[in-house]
């Protein structure tokens, strides 16, 4: 009778452990966190521990080389060019995404039939792949074949070559990234913009502001938090550009668009096969988004605080 | 130990990385084998997407159907490009096919790093004659003495032209051009149509074309020894020039246009000289083009110079030898002369067996015999050599769109040929 007890008693004791809110709430965490460990982390350590190798996909013929992979990719002009075009499309990308999200959110802040309609039609692309977005955009801007250069030919203009011009080709990639990912930025600036308090605009109102005034004054100053968030998950997610470069252009012309992950993959996953190397890479651009993302954090955080 | 951990941590950073660059790229089918009523389950991929994938599927099927061995093909189809992504990563970590048809182009090396089986007593089995074979074909999986692949296909680069635009130029519909200045001079005048038609395509990743070029000429991409480029020379300067003068210059051509985007534009008619292989010609059928195919055009009248590729089939080394028997099973069957008919026939492609070859229905078909004429003296660009596959994507294609995009020819020539010793010498 007395072991049964011990036994009932260990269950409680167990139960009420795990019933306190500061006990659960790691409970409810520990799905993400396995996902983050097995998902992020571990590999994130095993991209470290490879980028101190010479080693191949095939793991065969693997010898340590200590630092010589970061030394080869300051060597390496194709590397650091792609970093360059890496960073080149995250400016052109982030602010434009953001600012037109944002705008569009202000726009469309009221709820009428008209706002709801257009922000569902401007959310659409958000639900199609990156390839097939690709692939229309491809279609639609071929020289050849192409709608657009059709109708710019039709009004007498020249048509111009976008993803196979070296200078047009990363704006492009750029304006069709924004197409397809501006209707989150709206969604979330959206939000923040309807819980500002109305009573700040009719306050604005009373001191003689105008609608622009307002939306600078006003809106702005309350929707920091949520631009500072958009902006740094933006900069994050256009650092680590990939598949609508790989579907478009392929890192052409002339390795013109080849961004930092497009160059990491042909390195690891295409002949030479360069695993190592190709981790080294991935290392040092870890490092870059890193820094951006932490510096920009603070910025925001400061400007948030500046501007209560 | 080390090399254990290191193995580890290795797959664990490949997946992961392959997970974040190719989220839609499908997933990874493991090897699988099955046991009932004895049939050996053996899996297979390859990167027959086209049309030539419902007769590969169609010659699967009528085996798993009547083979007395108790084998069963499962077959993956994919495209190549997703072919070359998942192998690799898929050897590595123990989730490798049993077997695929690869191109002759990136096996070697898989063959360096130890990765696939050898072969060779696959002609030592009852019922395969080798001397069926055409020799040039059989020594195309021959690396460094060893047989590791077993032919499935071989092809080479050959001239399609649209006739319909022939005429419409002013030219002989039926007299195709035999050099490349009387290609030249036939694109100027197609690409003079107007209304967006192109004489000629040079597809920015069209390697296959230049080497091709190159040989013509006479340039040789590496030395005797092959680990010395030898690039640097009059006859590449001459094939970069002509090239360039072609697109650049005088624009008989779209420039910086990718291989794929070139299919296009000659399966919708509006492209009337183009280089290409057998692949093309269901697509053109199918879209009802009235084209002509002719042996490679030479750099002078009655050279009969080309470069013979294909695709065989290979074992990866985690393959067991029970599966290796039926796969041998299945590759013989591949190589009977019905096969070979059903296969040349279908997809247009020049047979490598002396039976299909001499069979009545081959010899009366136009298009695979005038292939078949070019496999005769079409020879291998240097075989078995591990660093072709690196040197085609990173300098040859990046070198082909520099010279179309109207770079000094001279410059791109020495960047590459010093590209090239760079890849010889491992860095």
């Amino acid at each position: 009778m007395e072991e049964i007890d011990t036994s009932v008693n260990k269950k409680r004791s167990f139960f009420r452990f795990w019933n306190q809110p500061k006990h659960a709430a790691y409970l409810f965490m520990a799905p993400s966190i396995i996902i983050l460990l097995f998902f992020m982390v571990i590999p994130l350590i095993g991209t470290l521990g490879l980028s101190f190798f010479n080693i191949n996909i095939f793991f065969t013929g693997t010898k340590f080389v200590g630092l010589d992979n970061f030394v080869q990719f300051f060597h390496d002009q194709r590397a650091i060019n792609s970093m360059w075009h890496t960073v080149y499309f995250t400016l052109l990308e982030t602010p434009t995404q953001v600012i037109v999200g944002t705008v569009a959110a202000a726009a469309l802040s009221r709820t009428t039939l008209f706002n709801r309609f257009s922000r569902s039609v401007f959310y659409v692309p958000v639900i199609c792949s990156l390839t097939t977005s690709g692939i229309i955009f491809s279609m639609l801007l071929d020289p050849n074949i192409g709608w657009i250069p059709y109708v710019l030919h039709q009004f007498g203009m020249s048509t111009p070559q976008f993803f196979r011009d070296a200078t047009l080709a990363m704006p492009s990639i750029a304006v069709m990234t924004v197409w397809k990912n501006f209707g989150v930025t709206m969604t979330i600036m959206l939000t923040a913009i309807q819980a500002i308090s109305p009573s700040l605009y009719e306050s604005a109102e009373m001191d003689g502001a105008n609608k622009k005034q307002q939306f600078f004054h006003v809106t702005i100053p309350q929707i920091i938090p949520s631009l500072g968030f958009c902006v740094m998950t933006n900069l994050i997610g256009s650092m680590q550009v990939f598949d609508q470069i790989y579907v478009t252009t392929a890192g052409g012309p002339e390795f013109k668009t080849e961004s930092a992950v497009q160059y990491i993959y042909s390195r690891g996953f295409s002949a030479p096969y360069q695993l190592g190397y190709a981790s080294a890479v991935a290392t040092i651009l870890f490092v870059i988004i890193a820094v951006l993302s932490v510096s920009s954090n603070l910025y925001m955080s400061h400007k948030e605080k500046q501007m209560r | 130990m080390r090399h254990g951990l290191m193995k580890k941590l290795g797959v664990v950073a490949a997946i992961a990385a392959a997970g974040v660059s190719l989220a839609a790229c499908g997933s990874s089918k493991s090897s699988s084998s099955s046991s009932s009523n004895k049939t050996t389950t053996i899996t297979f991929w390859n990167g027959f997407t086209s049309t030539d994938g419902d007769v590969l599927k169609q010659i699967v099927k009528d085996y798993n159907k009547t083979n007395k061995d108790h084998v069963k093909v499962k077959m993956d189809i994919m495209t190549w490009d997703n072919f070359n992504q998942k192998l690799p990563t898929g050897i590595t970590a123990n989730k490798a096919p049993d077997f695929v048809a690869m191109n002759y182009g990136d096996m070697a090396s898989y063959v360096a790093n130890g990765t696939m089986k050898d072969m060779g007593d696959f002609y030592k089995q009852s019922g395969v004659d080798k001397s069926n074979f055409e020799t040039t074909a059989r020594n195309l999986g021959v690396i460094n003495g060893k047989t590791y692949f077993v032919p499935m296909q071989v092809q080479g680069m050959y001239l399609y032209w649209n006739k319909k635009l022939f005429k419409k130029a002013g030219l002989n519909p039926n007299n195709p051009p035999k050099t490349w200045a009387e290609l030249a001079t036939d694109a100027k005048k197609i690409s003079k149509l107007g209304n967006n038609t192109q004489g000629f395509a040079m597809p920015k990743d069209g390697s296959a074309i230049m080497y091709n070029l190159l040989q013509d000429n006479g340039a040789k991409l590496l030395n005797g020894s092959e680990k010395k480029s030898a690039l640097n020379s009059a006859a590449t300067k001459k094939s970069f020039d002509y090239l360039q003068q072609l697109i650049y210059k005088d624009g008989v051509g779209p420039k910086n246009i990718s291989g794929a985007e070139a299919d296009n534009l000659m399966l919708a008619g509006s492209l009337g000289l183009y280089i290409n292989g057998p692949w093309l010609n269901s697509g053109l059928k199918k879209n009802n083009i009235d084209y002509g195919i002719s042996t490679l055009v030479q750099a002078k009248q009655g050279d009969q110079k080309a470069i013979l590729d294909g695709v065989g089939f290979g074992i990866p080394t985690s393959t067991s030898d029970s599966k290796t028997k039926a796969i041998y099973s299945f590759v013989k069957y591949w190589n009977t002369t019905k096969v070979g008919k059903k296969w040349s026939l279908e997809n247009k492609c020049a047979p490598y067996l002396k039976s299909v070859a001499s069979n009545k229905d081959i010899k009366a078909d136009k298009l695979v015999s005038t292939m078949y004429k070019q496999i005769g003296y079409a020879k291998p660009y240097y075989p078995g050599n591990k660093n072709m596959s690196n040197i085609t994507t990173n300098v040859i294609n990046p070198s082909i769109e520099k010279v179309l995009a109207g770079n000094n020819t001279t410059s791109v020539m020495k960047s590459a040929s010093k590209q090239v010793d760079s890849t010889l010498s491992g860095n």
